[in-house]
């Protein structure tokens, strides 16, 4: 047994566990602030330990435990310095968030956000239909208790905890039906066994209809149109930092999921479910960006453009060359620090006040740095240059038009109408850069108080932006060095 | 050569000043701002001139003070910066404009601070790209360009400047979306795969870019350049956007950043893409022919100075964007020329209208009249760069215009005549534009009482004015250095277009 493979989550899950006494021997609600600290410090800890392990090189086998149900890949790898990194972010920004709401359950809150990386991280690395389930509902129930952590204070955090709870269910039952047909079909669940036998396999109507539903089900996880109805109701009400979190590491769950299943172990089948993607993703296109142009709720907007980004980063997969996967993995990265960095601001402009888009005005003569900030997460998001967004979509529009002049007319097609739509995009980009620089502050709102942890997070979100757009080689090496 | 990376000094001291300002100087110190942006912006202009005496006239056809190193091989990114006799002269434009815009904005007081900084940043960019030889860093320079419009037109502007300010961005951004795509589909269409200018030249040549694919790339490539040089009808973002903005930001943007777009469409689409080139040709002369008329009819029938000065704008770009079609060396010497020469102009132009406007506060010619009698330098001023606009000989846009209509003229092709005659009349409406212009604002009884206490310019306005002014003449009566320069340049283009592989 290759118990060491799982240091990584045995490392988490005692964070997990070193939360969970502290906050029991905590005396009171003041004491329990340190708890923030200490998870951030522990995930840390452990996602500079991952970092400083050196790939395995040119094995024989991809090493694996429990029967193969764990696969300890690069690829596993670099989903994990994601979730890590995510979690780091977001326990910096629920430090003061948490308390300014006046939540109750601190510890369970951590905890809970420790165990959801765990999850996340068993995800990225299962092997196996059955594992890969397992750590699927692990990670979607924490974070239906993540999202109505509000109890109490917030009947709409209670509502969207209920709805997420309800469409999510919806959604892993998609998925283990049509897992269960492909059990049917095939008689295994192992990643491997099935990409061997899809190698051969005839295209029935039962494989096409578990596929449909498989698909279906990773579309509802990455919020791509029509199974993005979650995410608007479900972002809005949450709380900031949890929202920041959910957008970014439960995407890039989803995404591992559709990288392990559709693009590993069915890529022999990808004429089959590539077509029903890029319909997904023309959708998405049209839906979420036509939509977002008309939000006013900033956390509402900023939902429909993730359900957009979502798409985005869809044209790596499809492509499915090692370059897109590449893209898709750099633009994971680019889209971590990014969103996490608008949310972030946006949670501390609309701690008085509500989320409304007019809570940003004047912000750029309010708190310039704030501004700032700001101004570089969306525009690394409308894909604009110097900035991380710009390098990760030229990257994702690389492997599309690869591909594209290489015999596949539609996904050229497919990715100029993703360049006409960001065009779309970068108007409500804009309005919120007007509300920023162009709007004057109203009289009573003065300059945006930064506590300390939330600083610290901007800070590095910000630096990130900027490194990954304007020097990402070595970035792109890791990433190549991680996927043979 | 010299060892000095001569051209990344150019457009990194404007970027570099921008971000120090940013960082380092309090919104407060509105002088100290002012002072670091002129400083720049000198810098720049000085090492412009300096370049101007070290480059090496009798091979201005070859890049020269290269500067090269990798920066994302992954994609073929490099920083390769260079210059030809084209480059040479946009750079020159450039330092031009953006020195006598810092100059001509000195009176700006609202957030000062913001102002310049993204004001240098613009100028810094512009300077990228005209130096720039890799498609990777020319696009992302091209977008750190046009993008500070958005707040400089949507903050410091007038009239209704966040409209202006949001189609002008979504246009031009439109357009450079779909530059990004010409810009993958060369480097996957080249093999080995380079985003260099010359390779992808010499893969154009070794006919590795099929006609089917030229044909389906060159009008997106063509047109994503096109917007920002306001082809018809893609150029309606322009007279709002110019009339909108403010004095400095209509200058670089119609002096300089049209230019831009022009500048790709010969360096990229033509270049690289040269039977798509020919091909379209005859669609690119007719839509530059529809601006040349469109433009100067639309600005005889404004009555607002800067919507006047931005229609003329279109129609000049029109005389530009024929000159390309022509694919003529002849026609592509004027084109390049008249660049150069309607950046001069046009900035003189939207200059003295900023100037005239702080004094009247109004740009509207029925409530102006007789402003020479109060303001003789201003209206002087303003007389010559009229003259240069209807192509006075003597001023910079005469052999411009001139090269570029016996170009179109001389070419085989009887379409091509007809367009040139047309074109060449419809300078009637020009010289109509202008002179009433300047008959209703200058001269005539004065109209208000309160003019007769204005103040004719100060020395500070006075500077970018003779500069700008002082160019316009030198170019006008001496153009032949200047055109050698532009036509050696033009030699590889024409050897591209002329040596097809069949």
């Amino acid at each position: 047994m290759n118990l060491e493979l799982l240091t990584p989550e045995f490392a988490v899950l005692g964070l997990g566990l070193l939360v969970f006494l502290a906050d029991l021997l905590a005396p009171d609600a003041a004491s329990r602030r340190p708890l923030g600290w200490l998870c951030a410090a522990g995930f840390a800890v452990i996602l500079a330990w991952l970092l400083a392990q050196p790939f395995p090189q040119d094995l024989p086998v991809t090493p694996m435990a429990f029967g193969g149900m764990f696969i300890a890949d690069g690829l596993a790898r670099i989903f994990k310095v994601l979730f890590l990194a995510a979690a780091l972010l977001a326990s910096l920004s629920s430090i003061d968030a948490l308390e300014s709401r006046g939540v109750r359950w601190q510890g369970e809150y951590y905890v809970l956000l420790v165990l959801v990386t765990v999850a996340m991280m068993c995800l990225a690395s299962a092997g196996d239909l059955l594992s890969l389930y397992v750590a699927l509902e692990l990670n979607s129930l924490g974070f239906y208790a993540l999202v109505s952590i509000l109890k109490g204070r917030s009947l709409v955090s209670s509502e969207a905890g209920i709805k997420y709870l309800v469409l999510g269910a919806l959604a892993s039952a998609l998925i283990l039906y049509g897992s269960s047909v492909l059990y049917g079909l095939s008689g295994t669940l192992s990643l491997q066994g099935l990409a061997a036998w899809a190698r051969g396999a005839e295209h029935s109507p039962a494989l096409l209809l578990a596929l449909a539903f498989l698909t279906a089900g990773l579309a509802f996880k990455v919020s791509l149109v029509p199974f993005h109805m979650w995410a608007p109701d479900v972002y809005q009400a949450a709380p900031t930092p949890v929202t920041a979190f959910l957008s970014v590491a439960s995407k890039a769950a989803g995404l591992a999921l559709i990288v392990r299943v559709l693009d590993s172990a069915f890529r022999d089948l990808a004429p089959v479910w590539d077509k029903l993607l890029m319909v997904l993703m023309a959708l998405t296109f049209v839906w979420a960006n036509v939509v977002a142009l008309k939000q006013k709720d900033i956390k509402r907007l900023m939902a429909y453009s993730s359900v957009a980004q979502a798409a985005y980063l869809m044209i790596g997969v499809v492509a499915g060359s090692s370059l897109g996967l590449q893209a898709v993995l750099f633009y994971a990265l680019v889209y971590l620090f990014t969103n996490m960095a608008a949310f972030q601001v946006i949670q501390l402009v609309s701690a008085k006040g509500g989320p409304d888009l007019s809570s940003l005005r004047g912000l750029a003569l309010r708190s310039p740095g704030l501004a700032l900030t700001m101004l570089a997460a969306i525009l690394s998001l409308a894909g604009i240059p110097p900035f991380g967004g710009f390098f990760g979509k030229y990257f994702l529009f690389a492997s599309g038009v690869q591909e594209g002049l290489a015999g596949r007319p539609w996904l050229l097609a497919l990715v100029g109408f993703a360049v006409v739509m960001s065009i779309v995009s970068l108007f409500y980009y804009l309005v919120v850069i007007k509300q920023m620089y162009i709007e004057p502050a109203g009289e009573d709102e003065g300059p945006v108080e930064v506590p300390p942890a939330a600083r610290l997070s901007l800070a590095i979100c910000a630096a990130m932006i900027l490194v990954t757009g304007l020097y990402p080689s070595p970035i792109l090496a890791w990433l190549k060095q991680a996927l043979p | 050569m010299s060892a000095f990376p001569i051209l990344s000094a150019i457009w990194l001291a404007p970027f570099v000043a921008g971000l120090l300002i940013m960082a380092c100087v309090h919104g407060e110190a509105v002088k100290a701002v002012k002072w670091i942006a002129l400083a720049a912006s000198g810098l720049s202009l000085l090492f412009t001139a300096w370049l101007l005496t070290q480059f090496d006239y009798a091979h201005a056809g070859q890049l020269q003070f290269v500067e090269r190193f990798a920066l994302i091989p992954e994609i073929g990114a490099d920083y390769h910066l260079g210059v030809d006799g084209i480059s040479l002269l946009m750079l020159v434009l450039n330092s031009v404009i953006l020195f006598t815009g810092v100059l001509a904005s000195w009176s700006v007081e609202k957030r000062a601070k913001e102002f310049f900084v993204l004001l240098l940043l613009l100028g810094g960019g512009v300077f990228g790209v005209f130096s720039s030889f890799n498609l990777y860093v020319f696009f992302v320079l091209y977008e750190v360009a046009v993008l500070p419009m958005y707040l400089l037109i949507g903050i410091w502007g007038t009239g209704p400047k966040e409209y202006s300010a949001m189609k002008l961005t979504l246009m031009l951004m439109g357009g450079s979306a779909f530059l990004l795509l010409g810009i993958l589909a060369l480097y996957y269409g080249s093999a080995p795969h380079t985003l260099d200018l010359f390779a992808l030249n010499k893969a154009a040549l070794a006919g590795q870019f099929s006609p089917g694919f030229q044909k389906l790339w060159f009008p997106v490539l063509f047109l994503g350049f096109a917007v920002l040089a306001a082809l018809w009808p893609l150029h309606t973002w322009s007279p709002d956007g110019h009339a909108s903005a403010p004095t400095a930001v209509s200058m670089l943007h119609a002096g300089v950043l049209m230019k831009l777009g022009a500048y790709g469409c010969l360096r990229v689409a033509i270049f690289l893409l040269p039977v798509g080139a020919h091909y379209w040709a005859p669609v690119v002369a007719s839509l530059a022919l529809v601006n040349v008329v469109y433009g100067s009819i639309g600005a005889a029938s404004q009555t607002d100075l800067k919507y006047v000065t931005a229609y003329s704008s279109v129609s000049h770009m029109g005389i530009v964007l024929l000159g390309l079609s022509t694919l003529d060396t002849l026609g592509m010497n004027g084109a390049v020329l008249q660049m150069f020469a309607h950046g001069i102009m046009t900035g003189t132009f939207f200059a003295l209208i900023g100037m005239t406007y702080g004094r009247t506060h109004t740009r509207l010619m029925p409530k102006l009249g007789g402003l020479a009698q109060v303001l003789p330098f201003l209206a002087a001023a303003y007389v010559i760069a009229g003259m240069a606009g209807l192509g006075l000989p003597g001023l910079s846009s005469f052999p411009a215009e001139l090269l570029v209509f016996l170009g179109a003229y001389f070419t085989q092709d009887t379409f091509f005549k007809v367009v040139a005659v047309v074109a060449a009349t419809s300078i009637v409406f020009t010289a109509l534009y202008v002179l009433r212009v300047l008959q209703k604002t200058f001269y005539g009884p004065i109209t208000d009482e309160h003019y007769r206490e204005l103040k004719d310019a100060t020395l500070v306005e006075r500077i970018p004015i003779v500069i700008l002014i002082a160019v316009m003449v030198g170019v006008g009566l001496y153009p032949f250095p200047v055109i050698r320069m532009i036509d050696a340049a033009i030699v590889p283009v024409a050897q591209t277009l002329g040596n097809l592989p069949k």
